[in-house]
């Protein structure tokens, strides 16, 4: 009772504001920057950044190689695919927080020598250039690296020592790895607009404002950029110009990229629906609804279109891997998974390589003719 | 439960103030510390008077514990008849305790609808209603437009102007709040000295704090402590005065004109035999 008189209990919700503050201040970066894995390979290796680090997988013997940087820290976390060239890795990071009286993060942009199955050597850091983390995959082209940035910029850096060659500014995030032909570099931003810059300079030649921000990166065909948007349709664009072509309409966002493949162009919305449309024209062919919602970018291979769905509302499994056929949409084979699968595959040998975000595995390898599975990679432990 | 109850309706409720302003961001975080100050401000108006009344009555509270601290029920009904109610007094702490939800759901909310990453902005469309969806054009309106002055509203300010800014208003802010004391006060009151340490570490810490915070939470925070100054001030206004309208409490016992408290606001006063008898049944 006596207890009761003291004013305890403010000192207690005062305490207790500073944990909840505390908690908040510790957690920041973990809530602010989960992401989807990312995949990319050189046909050796199979390249997975997811977390706290970059791996390499040896499909052959079915081992992890090597894991990227060697130590691993709890704030630097890697989710964009390295770009694997000219026996150079390149990839960034998500950004390091730099202590406690900085609010500036330390994003770095690495380029390393590719050995092999053996670790990779530092061939130099960029770590000044970017104020916000990278998301888009890095593009080597010519001796020269694009990376675009959080922060709005694209960068284009000598792949030999890292050096600023320009720097392009948009309106938002870039988070669509830009897409390289003929002397001009295409590049999809938040913005709602897709950008040709000059390839030498970084100067603008054309710009395409859409009513939805463009999150995919742009597709090409011998004449035309092809670019999905939030505004529920594709755009075909005049590689040189930047004027409309035609357009298709889609049911609902465009979020995963377009792919051109033989004379048509496929492309997925988010309500699940899958498109093949006749490049040059803009003549539909076929149209088919899967289950869920569709973010990886399908992937060609041979006659099949690959798509990868997620659709969280089901009781049992939630995503599958689907292969269509090209000519007519039709299904040829599919695998449920009991995860929603949202990250791009890529094909490696005879094998698509699935990544997942499980307890239990980190990778799927699905035999690409039949879909049947392979092997699953366990999350890699350090 | 707590995204359908709190971080959900915060998010949504920021998104429709985004469009309706058009597209900005920050101006939307203000309507919504606004709009939350509106909603809490009886509440806050009661913890605020509250806390002057227990600061005004604390000579009072003390020497009734000092004389009865062996008799906690014979101090209870002292406490009764001066008008103090712990019970009550602890009610006022409710807009501390609602700072709690409103603190981590709008910090979440704003992390959400910043969706920095593509996961973040794809969970985010889950998260909006679809009457929401429909009316603000949700297509057009994503991604929420990131940038203010030299800011980054998903990251902490890099020049520390906003760090500084909360610090002096959440000073200010307790400043304003705080009922004034002479030393002597502060000596005996517990409860003052606790006011008057919160009115440095709050604001230090939360300055602190708002160094890692995204500069959006810390936009909130600025803008929060200034309606709660103006709100601050208001209330003192209002208030009566020492002097004017005192606080008075009723004598304690036939013997308590020999231990009169250090500081009293207010001579007290006899009751009647008859009101005695009433309080006592009660």
């Amino acid at each position: 009772m006596f207890r009761q008189q003291r004013p305890l209990p403010r000192s207690a919700l005062l305490l207790a504001l500073i944990a909840v503050t505390v908690f908040l201040v510790g957690c920041g970066d973990i809530i602010g920057s989960s992401n989807w894995p990312g995949l990319s390979t050189d046909g050796e290796q199979l390249y997975i950044a997811y977390g706290g680090g970059v791996a390499a997988v040896d499909v052959e013997t079915r081992s992890v190689n090597w894991v990227f940087p060697r130590d691993s820290s709890p704030t630097l976390q890697f989710y964009a695919p390295p770009a694997v060239a000219n026996g150079r890795l390149i990839v960034g990071d998500y950004g390091a927080s730099q202590g406690l009286f900085s609010p500036n993060l330390k994003v770095s942009i690495y380029a390393l020598q590719n050995n092999g199955q053996q670790f990779p050597s530092p061939l130099w850091t960029a770590d000044t250039l970017a104020k916000d983390r990278i998301i888009a995959p890095p593009l080597y082209v010519n001796g020269t690296v694009y990376v675009g940035t959080a922060d709005n910029s694209l960068l284009a850096l000598e792949a030999d020592n890292g050096a600023l060659r320009w720097r392009f500014d948009t309106g938002h995030s870039i988070w669509a790895q830009p897409v390289y032909a003929d002397g001009l570099l295409y590049v999809a931003s938040l913005d709602k607009k897709l950008y040709a810059l000059d390839e030498q300079s970084g100067t603008e030649v054309w710009r395409k404002e859409l009513t939805g921000a463009i999150v995919g990166t742009p597709a090409l065909s011998d004449e035309l950029v092809f670019i999905g948007s939030f505004d529920k349709t594709l755009h075909a664009l005049d590689r040189q110009t930047g004027a409309e072509r035609w357009t298709a309409v889609a049911n609902d966002w465009i979020w995963a990229a377009p792919v051109y493949a033989d004379g048509s162009v496929y492309f997925a919305d988010i309500d699940g629906y899958v498109y093949g449309y006749a490049a040059d024209n803009g003549q539909e062919q076929w149209r088919v609804t899967l289950p869920g919602t569709i973010q990886a970018t399908p992937v060609v291979y041979e006659d099949l279109l690959i798509i990868l769905t997620a659709d969280k509302e089901s009781a049992l499994d939630q995503g599958a891997v689907i292969a269509l056929d090209r000519a007519d949409g039709s299904i040829r084979w599919q695998q449920s998974n009991r995860e929603p699968l949202y990250a791009t595959p890529v094909v490696i040998g005879e094998q698509l390589a699935v990544a997942v975000q499980s307890d239990s595995a980190i990778l799927l390898f699905f035999n690409i003719a039949d879909g049947s599975l392979i092997w699953r990679l366990p999350p890699i432990e350090r | 439960m707590w995204d359908a109850l709190i971080v959900n309706p915060m998010t949504n409720a920021l998104l429709l103030f985004y469009s309706v302003v058009g597209n900005n961001f920050v101006v939307a975080i203000a309507i919504f510390t606004i709009l939350i100050r509106l909603l809490t401000l009886p509440l806050n108006l009661r913890q605020q008077r509250s806390s002057l009344k227990m600061q005004a009555m604390q000579p009072q509270i003390q020497a009734i514990q000092k004389k009865h601290k062996d008799n906690p029920a014979k101090m209870q009904e002292e406490f009764r008849k001066i008008g103090y109610n712990p019970a009550e007094m602890l009610t006022g702490c409710l807009p501390l305790l609602l700072q709690f939800p409103i603190l981590i759901g709008l910090y979440q909310a704003i992390i959400k609808l910043l969706g920095s990453t593509p996961q973040a902005l794809f969970e985010l469309t889950d998260r909006v209603y679809a009457s929401v969806a429909n009316w603000v054009e949700l297509a057009s309106l994503l991604p929420i437009q990131n940038t203010f002055l030299w800011m980054n509203l998903a990251q902490p300010d890099p020049y520390f102007v906003l760090p500084v800014l909360v610090l002096i208003t959440m000073y200010a802010q307790q400043k304003v709040m705080m009922p004034p004391q002479n030393q002597q006060s502060q000596k005996d009151n517990p409860m003052a000295g606790m006011s008057q340490s919160m009115l440095y570490t709050m604001p230090i810490m939360f300055g602190f704090f708002s160094m890692q915070f995204p500069a959006g939470l810390s936009i909130y925070f600025v803008l929060a402590n200034i309606i709660g100054i103006g709100q601050g001030i208001l209330t003192l206004k209002t208030m009566p005065k020492p002097g004017e309208q005192p606080i008075v409490p009723v004598a304690v016992d036939d013997d308590q004109e020999e231990e009169k408290p250090a500081v009293s606001q207010a001579k007290p006063v006899k009751r009647s035999a008859k009101r005695k008898k009433r309080s006592a049944k009660r």
